[in-house]
């Protein structure tokens, strides 16, 4: 060899080693060489910084073996021969110890090599430590998964593109009455559907399910019949949404609830209603009846104690029938079922019939009333009169019961043309109300103080149905009040009505 | 001449009330029964002026009644009432659709019931 073959080697070599240097310091692995004896002979620096290379212990020397603590010789052994013969997928999974002490997952490939011209086996080790926690937790969430879908009492089905099952949780089984896991496979639809008395079945591409697949949109429906595997319908109501998987629908997953329970207390409650509505006024209707022939002397002149006594059964029995037909309207609020017929009605009639309806009330209680009679009263507005009479008979009524005889209670209208509005004020010179019930008066069964109860013929709902009255017109009822001045409550209506509601 | 009413209605309080009310106060004779049955055979045999009827009866109920008695043509032309204890109008509109001449609510007053049946039929008080 010459002196210049000799150089150019040395330089091959030289560089060949800066090369894996550069390679050896660039990779993300912990890389250490191995000679035959098991010694340290080569390590990169993040293998010197996860083992620790201390001057008075350094990294170089130290036997392979104390790095595993997990040592398993015949592994080790066939991976060697592996790479020995070539083959480079041979890797094993060892659990090093760190020079802090850590127990340090790693992956571990070995491939022969040589080193300063002797025989050595470099060991590159990849740090499980991440992987592993971010498997551990995905192994938490897909376990809560799991529990929150066995333990949902909805049922839970997910399904393909085609409205196969892919997965039914126990509840869905449950409330289908189907031995579990036996809806995978089968179409939901078919299995949930059933020919009417006439043969006919919902057809699948008008179902909303299909839509969420056609469409990709959630919907869902409050009160549809689902088939159960013994033939019987049951009500349920379920939400079908998406599963959308690279901007395209792959499936949807479905989750329904059994409303039996529910339609059958709708039901009892309705059948109460109704019962309540029957069953209480015919009674009613004989007590008021009976006193109110009395009373009217249909029968002759009563010693003026009786008449006394049948005036107050008279105004209980009143009082009770308002009461019933109270609750009835709220029953009918919280229903939903409270339906307004909306008409043109002139204001001044209104304002009429609510004044009229109280003409007696205020004749006994000595207040007087004064209806403004304005120029607006012969505005039309558009609202359901009988509830809008209703409304201000209510107002007109507290007036009454709230003043001291011989002051006056005064009905005006005002126009606020900005808004489209109509407010009519009823304004008391009784005994106000206290600034922290204002709110509250408009709460169920309130009065602004126990004595109230005693002030008779209120059932303590007034004011919330004409709160709601007033509300469902698209207006508002409010109240303003100062202690020992009076009241002033006003119902704020719009002329045209009520808004029309978006569709839904 | 006296106006003759035919009431319906399965209540004994409400019917002898009904009763007491139109004949004392309004000078009505009134014929009183407690089902759409009976209804049905005395407005055929002997047809009043006016029938006043109760809308929820066992048996055959108010609208069930009116309907039997359109088919009789002893019956078909006698205007008919309900007394209902449904307070909606929309209970009230429907059952005007069924034929019926006016709707009239319980509890009524008995002072006034006279004067609202008069009212209904087109009679002066």
């Amino acid at each position: 060899m010459t002196d210049d073959e000799r150089r150019v080697e040395r330089r091959v070599r030289r560089e060949a080693q800066e090369w894996m240097h550069v390679v050896a310091e660039s990779v993300v692995e912990s890389i250490v060489g191995v000679d035959l004896d098991g010694r340290i002979v080569f390590a990169n620096s993040r293998a010197r910084a996860l083992f620790g290379d201390a001057p008075l212990s350094p990294l170089i020397g130290r036997s392979a073996a104390e790095l595993i603590s997990d040592q398993s010789p015949a592994q080790i052994a066939t991976l060697i021969s592996k790479a020995e013969s070539g083959d480079p997928s041979g890797r094993l999974e060892m659990v090093a110890r760190s020079a802090t002490g850590e127990q340090i997952p790693l992956d571990i490939t070995f491939s022969p090599a040589h080193l300063d011209g002797r025989r050595v086996y470099i060991a590159s080790g990849r740090d499980l430590t991440d992987q592993r926690r971010a498997q551990r937790a995905l192994e938490r969430i897909s376990q809560q998964q799991h529990l929150i879908l066995t333990s949902s009492a909805d049922g839970i089905v997910q399904i393909d593109r085609t409205g196969i099952v892919v997965y039914a949780n126990p509840s869905a089984h449950r409330i289908l009455r189907r031995r579990v896991g036996s809806m995978h496979g089968h179409s939901l639809h078919t299995m949930t559907h059933r020919a009417d008395d006439e043969g006919r079945v919902e057809p699948w591409v008008s179902s909303k399910i299909w839509r969420t697949l056609e469409d990709g949109e959630i919907l869902s429906n409050q009160r549809d019949m689902f088939a159960r595997a013994d033939g019987l319908p049951i009500p349920v109501s379920f939400t079908s949404a998406p599963i959308i998987e690279d901007g395209a629908t792959s499936g949807a997953v479905v989750v329904f609830t059994d409303v039996s329970e529910q339609a059958a207390v709708e039901r009892a409650k309705e059948e109460f209603v109704s019962l309540v509505s029957h069953e209480l006024r015919t009674p009613l209707t004989s007590l008021k009846g009976s006193l109110g022939l009395l009373t009217g002397g249909v029968f002759g002149p009563l010693p003026d104690e009786a008449q006394e006594m049948l005036q107050l059964a008279v105004s209980n029995t009143d009082r009770l029938v308002r009461l019933v037909n109270d609750i009835l309207d709220l029953q009918r609020v919280d229903d939903g079922r409270l339906q307004l017929h909306l008409q043109p009605h002139r204001l001044g009639q209104l304002v009429d019939d609510a004044v009229s309806t109280v003409a007696g009330l205020y004749a006994s209680r000595g207040v007087l009333l004064q209806p403004s009679g304005s120029a607006l009263d012969d505005l039309d507005v558009v609202c359901d009169g009988d509830r809008i009479v209703q409304v201000l008979t209510n107002l007109l009524g507290n007036a009454a019961k709230f003043s001291a005889p011989g002051t006056t209670v005064v009905v005006t209208s005002n126009l606020d043309p900005g808004a489209g509005d109509i407010v009519i004020d009823v304004t008391d010179q009784g005994r106000g109300i206290p600034h922290e019930r204002l709110e509250q008066i408009f709460e169920r069964f309130e009065q602004v103080d126990s004595s109230d109860a005693r002030h008779g013929s209120g059932s303590g709902l007034g004011l919330t149905i004409s709160r709601v009255l007033v509300e469902m017109h698209g207006g508002w009822l409010t109240v303003v009040s100062e202690q020992g001045k009076g009241s002033v409550f006003s119902a704020r209506l719009p002329i045209a009505g009520p808004p029309q509601e978006a569709e839904q | 001449m006296t106006r003759r009413l035919l009431l319906v209605d399965d209540d004994d309080g409400v019917r002898l009330v009904a009763r007491t009310a139109l004949e004392r106060v309004g000078g009505w004779a009134v014929t009183a029964v407690s089902s759409g049955e009976e209804a049905l055979g005395q407005a055929a045999t002997d047809p009043p002026d006016a029938i006043l009827l109760d809308v929820m009866m066992p048996g055959l109920d108010g609208p069930a009644t009116l309907a039997e008695l359109r088919t009789n043509p002893l019956t078909a032309h006698i205007p008919v009432i309900f007394l209902t204890a449904k307070a909606r109008t929309t209970h009230h509109a429907r059952l005007l659709e069924l034929g019926a001449s006016g709707v009239l609510v319980k509890p009524f007053d008995p002072m006034q019931l006279s004067n609202e049946v008069a009212a209904v039929l087109g009679f002066g008080p």
